[in-house]
């Protein structure tokens, strides 16, 4: 299961469109709230896809509250976002994608981190 | 000398002619009998004419009588009272003139044994003459000897009254006195006075009227020149009892002069004669006495314009001290800071500088005390007891603003217990002490900015006419210095506001090519894959990444053309295209579109019944809904309600965009409408926009003549965005477009 957080909807469709396609299964959230919210009930990804500017809960605060707590810390992170890398660093993402992006390197995170299973 | 009798027979008249003593001779009814040529050398008469003259001939008239009774005494009983002794006396010249003479007598007998008298009269005119030599010699010691006291007097008051004491003491005056010219109003001061208590300066001679004043001190100071005159009885100037009692014998009337410059008059009454060389000594005094009194003078202009030197140094010394420090700084709080921390304590006791705000109102920006820990106080006063415009008379600061002029004046305490609204006040005003007190403006290109209040405590000299120019030299430094910084901070803050916007510019562009590079990957892919797939099953895929990538492809449109309105708003070239335009029209087509792309059920419109037609331009009302709706939309969470409303009354058309969002703070209602800033809660919770929108929606409202206004109770409470326009009457032509639109 892969995660992908971000509040433009266009964004997330291309995203989950181009993993379904390659036989993944992805659930979406629309800020970081509903994402820590679907982690709390359980949600284990093998890779989290985050926006770092979205209303409510940012991506930045989503990342710190997974790096608190050691049951999600250890989960795949992927980044996406307009800002330049060296900013993102604290954040201790797997990996970081900077707008724009290729979907080729969406598949290849994804087959790296959950390829096996599926 | 010669002595009474013996005669010896020999000849006497050879002898009495070569004496160089006149003889006289008498007979007992006092007609002369002989005369030696000395005699009338001595007396002017000519040769040989006394003889047979009276006695009186040689005699002062007032003489005559007691000579008559003496004689006529000595030739009945023969008594000699003078006789035998020397008698000083004065003897008529055949002119008139009188003489002191000395005279011996002794009778002799006659060439028929008659009883005769012989006189031997002696000239004393040599000794009158040393006399008076030895009495100038006693003045010119007088003189010198006053010299090293008038000397070291610079005090006009005291040169003066050293020289009457001087007249007083060594000249035999009986009364002496002073006055002191004052130019410009032509008068005699009388500064000295010293002598017969019995005169003592009476008030209508205090000051003399130089113009009008008919005697002689009054024509001494109008001439320039010196009166002496000898023998004051008849003269109707004096009181003649006064003179006679005194035994005044002469005045002299002397002016003290440098150059021609009249500096003063000296008025000496004598109680001896004042003959030429006397008089000169008193005048030499005099010139000495002016010449002291003009160096008093000189002195006293060369100490004031050293007192000036002093103070000018002392004024660039502070501006320059000011100027360095303002030129240190571009922080326009500290800039007034450092001007307040140069002039204390040199130039005031405590300096307080208020800067003016926006609103009119004043913020105190710096302020200095000479006794730091009184910088509580200054704060406490203004805090407490801010100045007042509405005070009779208003507060100095607002007199100066007002009146834009620099207030000087003096404070006295009964002033500021007047001023003082409670006890409190007025310890606060004691303790920080106010004596004097300079308001100055601060000025730029004709604007005040605010105002420096320089004060000085009682115990200190009080500001004068100097200080008020140093004071506006000051805060004209202060304030062009206070303005180039707050330029320096706003062409700061400008570039700090481009290089955000071109950081946020580029974020909100990569986004929407995030989404049109996605979709066009997505579908390369497929066409890749399987170039059938678009009449396949998964045609609603395609279909959907096709609209998904136009829509990104709007959105970048819509950012690229906001960056041109900015350009345009920047450049007021925002052209408007006028027309007839149904606003509820706009308004429900707005609300079709934004529910059809992001909102489904979260908006609702109410509008009036029938058109609302203005002339407007119905792209640009469009461009401003589009940016209402999006912004309301974006930021309210969730499932939160946006609310459209239209009303429309007596040709006012009133738009109303109420959501349910995360609000405004109350301070950033209005800069929300300046280009590329947006509220801070909007920036920290990650919103996308550039910050343009509100402020080109703002100018095309404006332009329409309309306007446009945001109101929120605050932040998480939601907020409401108006826009206000006029329909029917058109508003005043704006310049119509000719194919401005790109």
């Amino acid at each position: 299961m892969i995660l992908v957080v971000d509040d433009e909807p266009s964004l997330v469709e291309a995203i989950s469109s181009v993993l379904e396609d390659e036989g993944y299964s992805v659930t979406t959230a629309r800020d970081g709230l509903a994402a820590l919210r679907a982690m709390h009930d359980g949600l284990r990804p093998c890779l989290a896809i985050l926006d770092l500017m979205m209303p409510t809960m940012s991506g930045w605060e989503l990342r710190a509250a997974m790096l608190a707590d050691p049951r999600l810390a250890d989960i795949p992170v992927a980044i996406v976002s307009a800002f330049a890398r060296g900013e993102m660093s604290m954040l201790k993402p797997s990996a970081i994608l900077q707008k724009p992006f290729e979907l080729s390197e969406i598949v290849e995170l994804a087959d790296r981190y959950c390829g096996a299973s599926s | 000398m010669l002595g009474s009798p013996p005669v010896q027979p020999f000849d006497f008249a050879a002898l009495l002619e070569a004496m160089p003593d006149a003889v006289v001779v008498a007979d007992m009814r006092s007609r002369i009998v002989y005369a030696n040529a000395s005699v009338e050398r001595l007396l002017g008469w000519a040769p040989g004419s006394l003889t047979g003259e009276h006695l009186h001939a040689i005699q002062p008239e007032r003489l005559h009588e007691a000579h008559d009774t003496g004689f006529g005494r000595y030739a009945a009983t023969g008594e000699r009272r003078l006789f035998g002794t020397p008698i000083r006396l004065p003897a008529r010249g055949a002119d008139g003139v009188e003489h002191d003479v000395e005279l011996n007598l002794a009778e002799i007998s006659g060439p028929n044994g008659e009883r005769l008298v012989m006189g031997v009269i002696r000239d004393l005119s040599e000794r009158v003459e040393l006399e008076r030599g030895l009495r100038v010699l006693r003045y010119l010691k007088a003189t010198s000897a006053a010299a090293a006291q008038l000397w070291t007097r610079l005090d006009p008051a005291l040169v003066l009254q050293t020289l009457t004491d001087v007249l007083v003491a060594d000249f035999d005056s009986a009364l002496a006195r002073a006055w002191v010219y004052e130019a410009d109003t032509n008068t005699l001061v009388l500064t000295a006075s010293a002598g017969l208590s019995t005169r003592t300066a009476e008030s209508s001679r205090a000051r003399i009227d130089v113009a009008t004043y008919g005697y002689k001190v009054g024509r001494v100071a109008r001439t320039r020149e010196a009166v002496i005159r000898n023998g004051l009885e008849g003269d109707p100037e004096f009181d003649q009892e006064w003179v006679t009692r005194e035994g005044l014998q002469a005045v002299a009337c002397l002016p003290l002069l440098s150059g021609q410059t009249l500096l003063g008059v000296i008025v000496h009454f004598s109680r001896l004669p004042l003959p030429p060389e006397v008089a000169e000594t008193i005048g030499h005094l005099a010139a000495l006495a002016s010449a002291a009194l003009n160096d008093g003078r000189l002195v006293e202009q060369e100490r004031a314009a050293r007192a000036d030197a002093d103070r000018s140094r002392a004024h660039f010394e502070l501006l320059a001290g000011v100027s360095e420090q303002l030129a240190a700084s571009l922080d326009p709080e500290v800039t007034v800071q450092t001007v307040a921390d140069a002039v204390v304590p040199t130039f005031a006791d405590w300096c307080v500088v208020d800067l003016r705000r926006e609103d009119e109102t004043l913020e105190t920006v710096a302020s200095a005390h000479r006794e730091p820990q009184l910088m509580a106080h200054i704060a406490e006063l203004r805090s407490s007891y801010p100045p007042n415009e509405r005070t009779d008379p208003p507060h100095a600061i607002y007199r100066a603003i007002g009146g834009e002029k620099t207030i000087r004046e003096a404070v006295t305490h009964e002033a500021l217990e007047q001023r003082a609204v409670d006890g409190r006040h007025l310890e606060l005003l004691t303790q920080l002490g106010i004596g004097s007190h300079i308001v100055a403006t601060l000025a730029v290109r004709g604007r005040i900015i605010g105002a420096v209040s320089l004060v000085r405590r009682p115990d200190r000299p009080p500001f004068d006419e100097g200080d008020t120019a140093t004071a506006e030299d000051i805060a004209r430094r202060a304030a062009m210095a206070t303005e180039n910084a707050r330029l320096y901070r706003s062409a700061e803050q400008a570039v700090e506001i481009r290089d955000r916007f071109l950081a946020v510019a580029s974020h909100e562009l990569r986004t929407p090519l995030s989404v049109v590079y996605g979709h066009w990957e997505l579908l390369a892919r497929w066409l890749r894959n399987d170039p059938d797939a678009a009449t396949r099953a998964n045609a609603d895929k395609i279909e959907t990444s096709v609209r998904r990538l136009g829509q990104g492809v709007d959105q970048l449109r819509r950012l690229v053309e906001e960056l041109l309105d900015v350009s345009r708003l920047a450049h007021g070239t925002m052209d408007m295209r006028r027309g007839p335009v149904d606003l509820a029209a706009v308004v429900r087509q707005a609300v079709d579109d934004a529910d059809a792309t992001a909102a489904t059920g979260r908006l609702s419109l109410e509008l009036p019944e029938g058109p609302v037609v203005g002339q407007w331009d119905a792209a640009r009302l469009g461009q401003v809904l589009d940016n209402l709706l999006l912004n309301a939309l974006k930021y309210t969470p969730g499932e939160g309600r946006v609310e459209v409303t239209l009303t429309h009354d007596e040709g006012r058309a009133l738009l109303r965009i109420s959501d349910q969002g995360i609000g405004i703070p109350a301070d950033e209602l209005e800069s929300i409408f300046e280009p590329f800033n947006r509220a801070n809660n909007a920036s920290t919770q990650h919103f996308p926009g550039l910050g343009l929108g509100l402020a080109v929606s703002r100018e095309i409202v404006s332009r329409l003549g309309g306007s446009m206004w945001a109101e929120s109770d605050g932040e998480g409470r939601g907020s409401t965005f108006f826009v206000e326009l006029h329909s029917g009457d058109p508003s005043p032509p704006v310049t119509t477009d000719v194919g401005v639109q790109p």
